[in-house]
């Protein structure tokens, strides 16, 4: 009798070991799904927009992730390093998995990336560079661009960088430009744009540049600025009293902007500007059909991805993602 | 008593006056070792050595916090030589400041802190010197020398002066790096009277930052501290201080911050009283005073022939907050056998917000709070205790529960708040083994623990440390062991496990009357550059070589 209980006991026990085992290599297995990085614990979690499920921390990233670059399976985060070494991580969407994890230079606070012609550009803010990879990761060139660039997107065979101007001796904001970078035989030729204090996002909307300068956080607010990408010219500006971190624009010309201590912002017509929602943290956002997805970051309590009806400027069914997460950049995969 | 007496055996030069075990307790209300505390105490023989019993070293460059038990740096009290190094702007003393060849021992009491008047939640960390009057030692990263004079008249003196090497290789992700500005010279004296001690440190040191940062600072410091004891009629009077200034320098602009603390104590045989100033003068935070004044009775009963009862209530009253804190402790001890006592203590604590906390102003990274409110603390300590003359053996659970925590929260911008509810559990073992005389010692500590803020694991607190050293004859062996803890707030990203090994080796010889020691040996055998506190990388393998008059260990 005691033979059968010891051997049942540990025919139990490792059962359960072998269990636990599966239930730590466990990967969903989803074809339509929000990509969430959270900045503060350093993880990527997953939400199943069919199934509404959250799957948290599958991934772990490289330190103080910061930017999220989703093209077809692959997702690239920028991790700016700070405590450690910077680096690239290469994730496989259809998998869940982390590729690899590619180093950039120790202290050069990479922030964004952009993909252009079968090469990456990031932009490493306090080495006033961007870096030139190829489709493994390693740099083939690199060109200087301004002072502190963050912001980087790409258009019609040129590379567009939103320089700040940021002096990380003082904390203070010189001019804030836009880098209109074209590849010569000869190397990179450079047309630039000045723009208002602190551009930190650039993107091409509905065949306009559009560049989101935040302000300086010290009484000159942000502005949105619209340029011609052929002649460079500034076609309009919006004038915001907050200090926008980023914006997505939708159908109707309708924009949302982020800020960060204050909430949700939408902008009509260019000028007529509603509260959407006061809340702090709200971070990064972006556009899944005519419906704008906003993270909000939260360093102590629970993290949200809002959807957001820029029409009807309504906020509806908040994802709870998470406790002291840090929620920042946000993607969406779907197979 | 037997069981200070038992290490006071392995550690020839320390003396039981010295240690908070008697400020705080033996000379009126304790009076044997049935002490209720979860008390330890060790020697220093390494400098890469990054916990002792559950005192965990969070090491950064050129600073070093204590947490006992997984709480906080700020809810730890800090005594060198029973010198209180209390800094009111930072809330405790970062301990790279105290030269690594000026200590031999480190005394803790684990449980809440039963120092008069002081709030330690975490416990008490007293720091002993070691009273050999020469000491040369030099490696890899460091240069050190120690002189004094042998005690005269009541009086000791010794001066000494430290250096370290302002860079040092690092293997970082299979890529290596060079830490720089990491250069720290001290130099000071410590002169002992019959009556008290003075210390005073003069430091320069640089202030990197963490990998990746670009900052690049510079400190220049001054720290004097003293306490004095005097015995009056029928009471005795503890007067103690401590001075700090700091010169802080980074981008061309400097700050400096100028700190005092002054306590005065009366101590009857079960009714003490006294005050606590705490202030601060800085480029930062202005000029800041707050005054506390407390009165402490405590009761010692025999309840039975084998059970002691002690119970005392703290009370503390602090203008500022407009709060009055009983702190009532109560403590049983157990003679069950012999040489086996059991103890048990349950305690209310509490800490007040720091001045940085609460008057930080507005910069690019942080801002005070001053609405911040005290933190609350209700603690449990228990344990067996069993000395014999050859062994020590310490088995002890505790429990800590502290409300109205205080942490900085990152939002816009880093802002202390009460938000947090902190939670420290756990088991420890502690062994001490010395079958023969001067020839083996071991020395043995596991701890198991389970920190939790709001619930979530609490970030760089290990469930499991070990600490263990062996000494066979002239060979001393020390091995390290923190497990993997969280690196970030509710995540499951960890630091890996650290697994530090020390090795020396001495050989002891008489000239001119005098014994002298020669010690060579081994820091960090495995070479490994271990983040402690995360962006921190420590240096590597440190080969080290020493002669001393009376030997360290």
């Amino acid at each position: 009798m005691l033979k059968k209980t010891v051997t049942l006991i540990i025919v139990v026990v490792l059962f359960s070991l072998i269990a636990c085992r599966k239930a730590e290599e466990y990967v969903p297995e989803l074809k339509n799904y929000l990509v969430i990085v959270n900045t503060l614990s350093e993880t990527v979690s997953f939400y199943d927009l069919d199934k509404d499920t959250l799957y948290e921390d599958v991934i772990t990233t490289g330190r103080t992730p910061n930017d999220l670059l989703i093209l077809g399976t692959t997702g690239i985060i920028v991790n700016s390093g700070f405590q450690g070494i910077p680096a690239l991580d290469v994730i496989d969407l259809s998998q869940m998995k982390l590729l690899s994890r590619k180093p950039l230079p120790t202290g050069s606070n990479p922030y964004s990336i952009a993909y252009m012609n079968g090469n990456f550009y990031v932009t490493l803010a306090a080495n006033n560079m961007v870096y030139v990879l190829n489709q493994n990761f390693l740099p083939v060139d690199s060109f200087t661009v301004g002072k502190w660039p963050e912001g980087i997107t790409a258009f019609n065979g040129k590379i567009l960088v939103a320089s700040t101007g940021f002096n990380i001796q003082d904390y203070t904001y010189g001019d804030g430009y836009l880098y209109v970078v074209t590849k010569t035989k000869a190397g990179f030729s450079k047309d630039s744009v000045k723009v208002g204090k602190n551009p930190q996002v650039v993107k091409i909307r509905d065949n306009k540049i559009w560049v989101c300068c935040t302000g300086d956080y010290a009484g000159n607010t942000g502005a949105l600025y619209i340029i011609n990408p052929s002649t460079l010219a500034i076609e309009d500006s919006i004038k915001v009293n907050f200090y926008p971190s980023d914006f997505e624009v939708f159908s109707n010309g309708t924009v949302l902007c982020t800020d960060f201590m204050n909430g949700i912002f939408r902008i009509r017509n260019n000028s007529l500007i509603d509260t959407v929602m006061i809340v702090y943290g709200a971070s990064r956002i972006i556009k899944d059909g005519n419906t704008g997805l906003v993270s909000v970051f939260n360093a102590s309590d629970s993290n949200y991805i809002f959807f957001v009806d820029p029409d009807s400027n309504i906020v509806y069914d908040p994802i709870n993602a998470g406790l002291a997460k840090g929620v920042g950049p946000i993607g969406i995969f779907r197979e | 008593m037997e069981f200070l007496l038992l290490f006071v055996s392995f550690l020839p030069f320390f003396e039981i006056k010295d240690t908070i075990y008697s400020y705080a307790c033996l000379d009126h209300l304790l009076s044997n070792f049935r002490v209720p505390y979860n008390y330890s105490i060790k020697s220093l023989a390494f400098y890469s050595t990054p916990i002792y019993s559950n005192l965990l070293l969070f090491k950064g460059y050129n600073i070093y916090s204590p947490s006992l038990g997984g709480t906080l740096p700020e809810e730890n009290l800090v005594f060198f030589d029973g010198i209180p190094l209390i800094n009111p702007m930072l809330g405790y003393q970062e301990l790279s400041l105290i030269p690594a060849n000026l200590i031999g021992i480190a005394e803790v009491i684990h449980s809440s802190s039963p120092v008069s008047g002081l709030t330690g939640i975490g416990g008490a960390i007293n720091l002993i010197p070691l009273k050999n009057p020469l000491e040369v030692k030099a490696s890899n990263l460091r240069k050190e020398l120690k002189l004094g004079i042998v005690p005269f008249k009541g009086l000791s003196f010794t001066v000494f002066h430290e250096t370290f090497t302002d860079s040092f290789p690092i293997e970082y992700e299979n890529i290596t790096l060079w830490v720089k500005n990491t250069h720290d010279k001290k130099t000071g004296f410590l002169a002992k009277f019959s009556q008290g001690t003075v210390l005073v440190i003069k430091r320069k040191a640089g202030a990197p930052g963490p990998l990746g940062s670009l900052s690049m600072g510079e400190r220049d410091e001054l720290s004097a501290g003293s306490n004095f004891n005097f015995s009056l009629k029928k009471c005795n009077l503890q007067l103690s201080s401590n001075y700090t200034s700091q010169t802080y320098t980074s981008s061309g602009t400097s700050d400096i911050h100028k700190t005092l603390f002054l306590r005065g104590v009366i101590k009857g045989k079960e009714v003490e009283t006294g005050a606590n100033l705490y202030g601060a003068n800085s480029t930062k935070i202005g000029n800041h005073i707050i005054p506390e004044i407390f009165g402490i009775l405590g009761i010692k009963r025999m309840l039975t022939q084998k059970t002691e009862l002690i119970a005392t209530i703290n009370l503390i009253y602090n203008p500022t907050f407009k709060t009055l804190f009983s702190n009532p402790s109560i403590s049983l001890s157990n003679n069950l056998k012999f040489d086996l006592f059991g103890f048990l203590t349950v305690s209310l604590n509490h800490r007040n917000p720091t001045l940085n906390e609460l008057y930080w102003p507005e910069d690019n990274f942080a801002r005070g709070n001053p609405e911040l409110k005290p933190e609350r603390s209700f603690n449990i300590d228990a344990g067996l205790r069993k000395v014999s003359p050859k062994s020590y053996l310490n088995l002890f659970v505790f429990f800590k529960k502290i409300n109205n925590g205080i942490l900085w929260v990152q939002e816009d911008k880093y802002v202390p708040k009460n938000f947090a509810s902190l939670s420290h559990k756990g088991a420890g073992l502690e062994a001490v083994f010395k079958p023969r005389k001067d020839i083996i010692y071991a020395e043995f500590n596991l701890n198991l623990q389970d920190s939790r803020l709001n619930g979530t694991p609490f970030i760089y607190r290990p469930n499991l440390t070990l600490s263990s050293s062996l000494g066979m004859g002239p060979t001393k062996i020390e091995l390290s062991y923190i497990g993997k803890r969280p690196e970030r707030p509710n995540s499951t990203k960890m630091l890996p496990p650290v697994w530090m090994i020390n090795l020396s080796m001495e050989k002891s010889f008489t000239l001119g009357g005098q014994n002298f020691a020669i010690r060579a040996g081994v820091e960090n055998l495995l070479n490994k550059n271990y983040e402690i506190v995360r962006g921190y990388p420590l240096p590597g393998r440190e080969l080290f070589f020493e002669i001393s008059v009376n030997r360290r260990m």
